[in-house]
């Protein structure tokens, strides 16, 4: 789906332009959530994932899920990533392991 | 009016990518975890990718037994990483993905943006008038989905059956006054944001968020994504499995500050997904984003947990949505 929003599969263009994306990627909240009276992000509903992936662009935009799920897209690597695992993780939201996932294929897909 | 049959689940492999001449390094891996099971990694990397196939081998092999998942990417629309592996898990297995799935619901709203259907920085009333009440008058669109609108559940909370059902979510929400000021903070409105932009969508375009997401999203690019699983997918539906903690992660899990958060996971009774039903009924199931963690019971956290904080062993329903 990330890779439809900001690349297009299969032939078909991208369905959102780059503008969109940048626009729908940009942080609009950052502080403490006062839910959970802790440090989060928010872009325009998703998630600011780049704040949580570092080795990522600034305006990469995504959604982790309770179970350990997680899918992003990076556009200026113009790479989408989705990541998901059958059995909840500890302690809940994205799973740890998603983090060196992410960063292996990240490095793969910006290497010279 | 009830949404039509939504379950969200999500297999990230495209499957129409299987057999992408791109990918050439086809082939199993098997390897054998300290205790003796086979994670029996399968899949495909294509040319320069070997190291993810390693990296998703090590995530498999330190996982207590019993661990499966599915891992995809693509590089510029082409597919350069399909991988699975773990007891029981196939390339095209479907399972719920929970708050994963509100980013579709964030795309297609992003869609109907760019296409000037709607406008960010219009209030919520001009779609939605009977959102213009309780002091949420001048609420727009961008602070709805940036999580500013203080509308994280209602006084009272949510029975299960409206839980199941966004606009009765909806509904509710148009005669609450807000948590707090609207733009005065910001908060993950966990249960409730895909209730609240999908009756906006709905409302600007007669549409619901599932069916412009199968027309516009899905159908056209071929996703093996569901917002709502058809009935002939369901042989491929696999149930989420609960959590299966250490010793030490269950004290973690027992501090009151992580106890209400983990409320919904660490109960067998609620985490174990034996049958979809409530996942049909429920567009958006599921909060927590990544960097969000607990604290201790605080009135906003009741509201926007009801269910779950209330009664984390009796209500499936609102705990599948976490």
């Amino acid at each position: 789906m990330y890779a439809a929003a900001i690349s297009g599969t299969g032939g078909l263009p991208p369905l959102l332009k780059p503008e969109t994306a940048a626009e729908f990627a940009q942080v609009h909240s950052h502080g403490i959530n006062i839910v959970f009276g802790t440090p989060d992000a928010f872009a325009l509903g998703f998630a600011a994932t780049w704040l949580n992936y570092p080795f990522l662009s600034a305006g990469a935009f995504g959604h982790s899920g309770a179970a350990g799920s997680q899918a992003f897209a990076d556009p200026a690597s113009g790479l989408a990533f989705g990541y998901n695992r059958r059995r909840f993780a500890f302690p809940g939201g994205a799973a740890p392991e998603t983090v060196p996932l992410a960063r292996a294929v990240h490095a793969c897909a910006t290497r010279g | 009016m009830r949404l039509p049959a939504p379950e969200i689940t999500e297999h990230p492999n495209g499957l129409h990518s299987l057999h992408d001449p791109a990918i050439t390094s086809v082939g199993e891996y098997m390897s054998v975890t300290e205790n003796g099971t086979t994670t029996g990694v399968q899949g495909t990397v294509a040319p320069g990718f070997e190291p993810v196939r390693e990296a998703f081998e090590a995530s498999l092999a330190e996982e207590r037994s019993g661990h499966s998942a599915q891992l995809a990417a693509y590089v510029h629309g082409e597919q350069v990483v399909d991988l699975w592996g773990g007891p029981g898990i196939a390339g095209d297995s479907l399972t719920g993905v929970f708050s994963s799935s509100k980013g579709a619901v964030y795309l297609v709203v992003a869609l109907l943006v760019q296409d000037g259907v709607l406008e960010l920085d219009r209030e919520v009333r001009h779609y939605w008038p009977e959102f213009a009440q309780a002091g949420k008058e001048h609420i727009t669109l961008r602070d709805l989905l940036s999580h500013r609108a203080g509308l994280i559940g209602v006084e009272g909370g949510f029975s299960p059956e409206e839980l199941a059902d966004d606009r009765a979510i909806a509904a509710r929400l148009a005669g609450q006054r807000p948590w707090w000021r609207p733009g005065a903070a910001f908060g993950y409105h966990a249960l409730v944001i895909g209730a609240l932009a999908g009756e906006v969508v709905l409302r600007a375009t007669g549409s619901t968020v599932q069916e412009l997401y199968e027309s516009r999203i899905r159908a056209p690019y071929g996703l093996d994504f569901y917002l709502g699983l058809p009935e002939e997918q369901e042989h491929r539906w696999l149930s989420t499995q609960p959590m299966d903690p250490t010793p030490q992660q269950k004290r973690e899990l027992a501090r009151p500050a992580r106890a209400a958060r983990s409320a919904c996971a660490a109960s067998p009774s609620t985490s174990t997904t034996s049958s979809p039903p409530c996942w049909r009924s429920s567009p958006t199931p599921a909060p927590y984003g990544p960097t969000a963690r607990p604290r201790p019971a605080a009135s906003a956290r009741r509201a926007a947990w009801p269910a779950c904080t209330r009664r984390p062993s009796a209500a499936p329903a609102a705990c599948r949505r976490c």
